[in-house]
């Protein structure tokens, strides 16, 4: 129903916009959080690249880029972005933009040390130990909110588990995609140091979010879901996952 | 300002001086800021040690903790932008290690033990700082320092000197020239303008205004002195003058009288000889006559002296040389006072003694000494009674002097008569000086014998001494000691 009803909206648009008009750019900036994106990823990463070919798919022009995250958080409030992806939802950043469909999940999951007897069951339960969090990074709403938690603040998700590795913390939580990428490109040797412990936090979709004060920002959504579903459809999408994270094209 | 300051040789003097004690204070007390500059920034480098780890070690510390390493490398670039650190090694027991720059092994080292401090956990190592510190920055700082302000003191020091030499020369050197000027164009006879410096008067006098007072008074001082010297040269000259005149009218009246005496005098003895040798006049008047004859002839005697010394007063006696034999000469002086003592009747024998080294002749004037040996012949037949007379002349060494040959003669006339009082010997030269005074003298005479003698023997150049007592007998010896200019052999 919804992929009929962006069809439909698509070919309105079509007919009502010029032929001879030129097509809108769309600035979409992202933080450095490999894979999803980040510099030195192919095409800033997967999340960038998603939300590139979706958007292009959907008749626009876009231009990517890797900004620090409190620099995205300004341009967004303040329209020098029009789009923030690799976004999990949140609802302070949903008063301000509007969420498109997500286009990958990823599951946040605790990361011990090896042979660590650790497993996720609630949030409360996490009381009693030190846990290395990524400054302004989100994870899971109730996680985010726990502040009675012992929460050491670190800036990479690769600081968290070299801490969890050599015991400076009991445990860190991240998308498994991110602990991974993070070990297998900068620190191989924790490969063996550190696990992920049993359960799972939260499980986050990955999504973008259009600055809801831009002109047609609802319409650029809809284009964007519409264009995410076809492409869901013929594949295109689980090749661009498999391109970024290999094996997990499924997701 | 008749002169520059460039000719201002004391000021010159006092302005080098200036500069080298200037310059070497300013060595030392270059020196002197440096040394405690130099020492404060070792003191402060040495300090950023201390502030590294009142600073930075904390950060660092939990940078390394929340393998931040990052935050490290901005930490360490940090500390590294000091340009006393020469080097940085940031080891951490988890493997990682950080380097920056060269180790020159320096002794300024010091090493930070970072660790991890929390409630909940012991204390845990998480990296050692080592930092390097080098003070060759701050030596090249010293350095550069020194020049500046070694190159300021000396600027400071030269353009006080000059300042000073330009003072100096207007308060001091130009006057003490202009004093020196006036005084080498000052007249001590002229009454000049008095010393006036070229400066305000002052109302309380400095040690250039004391000066020119006493050379303005000192001038006046040497004119008042110039002044009455001058009045008495003239005075002198003029008492000179009449005194001169007087003594040649006095001259010239002697002259004239001795000559207008002795004339008639002459012919008064003349007729008393002929009286006293007339055989057909009676014994009694012949013997008056040969009285008269006496009495004529000492007041001839006395005239004559009187005349020679007019002439020798008036200059108008001349020595006059010419080759003489002494021989012949001593022969005539032994036969006259032969003739005398005979003339006087008295016992005493006459005895001449000649030296046989005596050359034949000599340059001498043979009358002016024939005249002294008389005057000293007479004078001892006059004080002998009886006994001798020993006329004696000798050659005494030569008195050569390597240009002109010169002989020396002495001719000494001894007596065996009373002899001379030591205690009178010393005025028997005078002239008018008489040993025997009083109504009771024995001898006559005026006194000038022996003081024409010895004006004499000055005039030639010779000398005239009375010789010691009792010698062989004799009792007294008068020794005439001439030098002869030059000798003749023949």
């Amino acid at each position: 129903m919804k992929s009929f009803f962006a069809c439909v909206c698509i070919a309105l648009c079509a007919m009502v916009t010029p032929a001879s008009a030129a097509p809108r750019t769309l600035t979409v900036v992202a933080d450095d959080w490999p894979p999803f994106s980040g510099h030195g990823l192919p095409d800033g990463g997967l999340s960038l690249d998603v939300i590139a070919q979706v958007l292009r798919r959907a008749g626009y022009q876009v231009e990517t880029s890797v900004v620090p995250w409190a620099r995205i958080m300004d341009g967004a409030r303040s329209g020098e972005f029009d789009i923030v992806g690799s976004l999990f939802k949140d609802p302070d950043i949903a008063s301000y933009m509007t969420y498109g469909d997500p286009f990958y999940t990823t599951q946040v999951q605790l990361v011990q040390r090896m042979g660590g007897s650790h497993a996720f069951t609630t949030v409360e339960a996490l009381r009693p130990y030190s846990i290395a969090v990524g400054d302004g990074f989100v994870y899971e709403d109730s996680f985010d909110r726990a502040d009675y938690l012992d929460k050491v603040v670190v800036t990479t998700t690769l600081q968290a588990v070299q801490m969890v590795a050599f015991g400076r913390v009991d445990l860190t939580l991240d998308s498994v995609d991110v602990v991974r990428h993070a070990i297998e490109t900068e620190a191989p040797d924790l490969a063996d140091a550190v696990e992920f412990a049993p359960g799972v936090l939260a499980e986050q979709g990955i999504h973008m979010a259009v600055r809801s004060d831009l002109d047609g920002s609802a319409e650029i959504v809809a284009d964007f879901n519409a264009a995410l579903a076809e492409m869901r459809a013929d594949g295109t999408l689980a090749a661009l996952v498999d391109r970024h994270v290999p094996g997990k094209a499924g997701g | 300002m008749t002169f520059s300051v460039s000719k201002d040789r004391l000021g010159l003097r006092l302005v080098i001086l200036s500069l080298l004690v200037g310059s070497v204070l300013s060595v030392f007390s270059t020196g002197i800021q440096l040394l405690t500059s130099f020492e404060r920034q070792k003191q402060d480098t040495t300090n950023s040690l201390d502030e590294i780890e009142a600073a930075l070690t904390e950060t660092l510390e939990r940078a390394l903790w929340t393998f931040d390493f990052a935050q490290v490398d901005i930490i360490l670039d940090g500390i590294a932008t000091n340009e006393a650190v020469t080097y940085l090694q940031l080891v951490s027991p988890t493997g990682h290690s950080w380097t920056r720059g060269q180790t020159r092994q320096s002794p300024l080292k010091r090493e930070y033990s970072l660790n991890h401090s929390d409630p909940d956990m012991p204390e845990q190592l998480v990296g050692t700082l080592t930092v390097e510190l080098s003070l060759q920055s701050v030596i090249d700082r010293v350095w550069a320092q020194f020049w500046v302000t070694l190159l300021t003191n000396l600027a400071k020091a030269y353009l006080a000197a000059l300042a000073l030499l330009v003072i100096v020369h207007r308060l001091i050197t130009r006057h003490l020239r202009a004093i020196g000027q006036h005084i080498e164009t000052s007249n001590e006879t002229a009454a000049g303008p008095h010393l006036r410096l070229q400066r305000p008067a002052r109302t309380h006098p400095d040690d250039l205004d004391r000066i020119v007072q006493a050379i303005t008074r000192f001038e006046d001082r040497v004119r008042d002195t110039m002044r009455s010297l001058r009045s008495e040269i003239g005075e002198r000259i003029k008492s000179e003058k009449e005194a001169r005149e007087a003594l040649s009218v006095r001259a010239s009246f002697i002259s004239t009288m001795s000559h207008e005496v002795r004339t008639p005098l002459n012919s008064i003895m003349g007729f008393l000889h002929l009286i006293s040798v007339d055989a057909a006049l009676p014994d009694k008047q012949r013997r008056y006559a040969e009285m008269a004859t006496k009495a004529a002839q000492g007041l001839h005697n006395q005239l004559s002296n009187i005349l020679e010394m007019s002439r020798l007063d008036s200059k108008a006696v001349d020595i006059s040389t010419r080759p003489t034999d002494i021989r012949r000469l001593a022969g005539q002086w032994r036969d006259n006072t032969e003739a005398v003592v005979h003339l006087l009747k008295k016992d005493i024998e006459v005895r001449l003694d000649i030296d046989p080294t005596l050359d034949a002749q000599y340059i001498m004037d043979g009358a002016r000494v024939t005249q002294i040996v008389t005057n000293l012949t007479d004078n001892a037949t006059k004080f002998t009674a009886q006994g001798a007379i020993r006329i004696s002349v000798r050659a005494l060494p030569d008195d050569c002097d390597g240009t002109t040959e010169r002989k020396v003669i002495a001719i000494s006339v001894a007596d065996t008569g009373p002899g001379i009082d030591p205690a009178h010997r010393h005025r028997i030269f005078d002239r008018f000086a008489q040993i025997e005074t009083g109504m009771d003298r024995t001898h006559d005479g005026a006194g000038l014998g022996l003081a024409i003698c010895q004006e004499l023997a000055d005039l030639m150049g010779a000398t005239l001494n009375v010789a010691e007592d009792e010698k062989d007998g004799y009792a007294t010896e008068f020794l005439l000691t001439l030098s002869c200019n030059a000798r003749l052999d023949t």
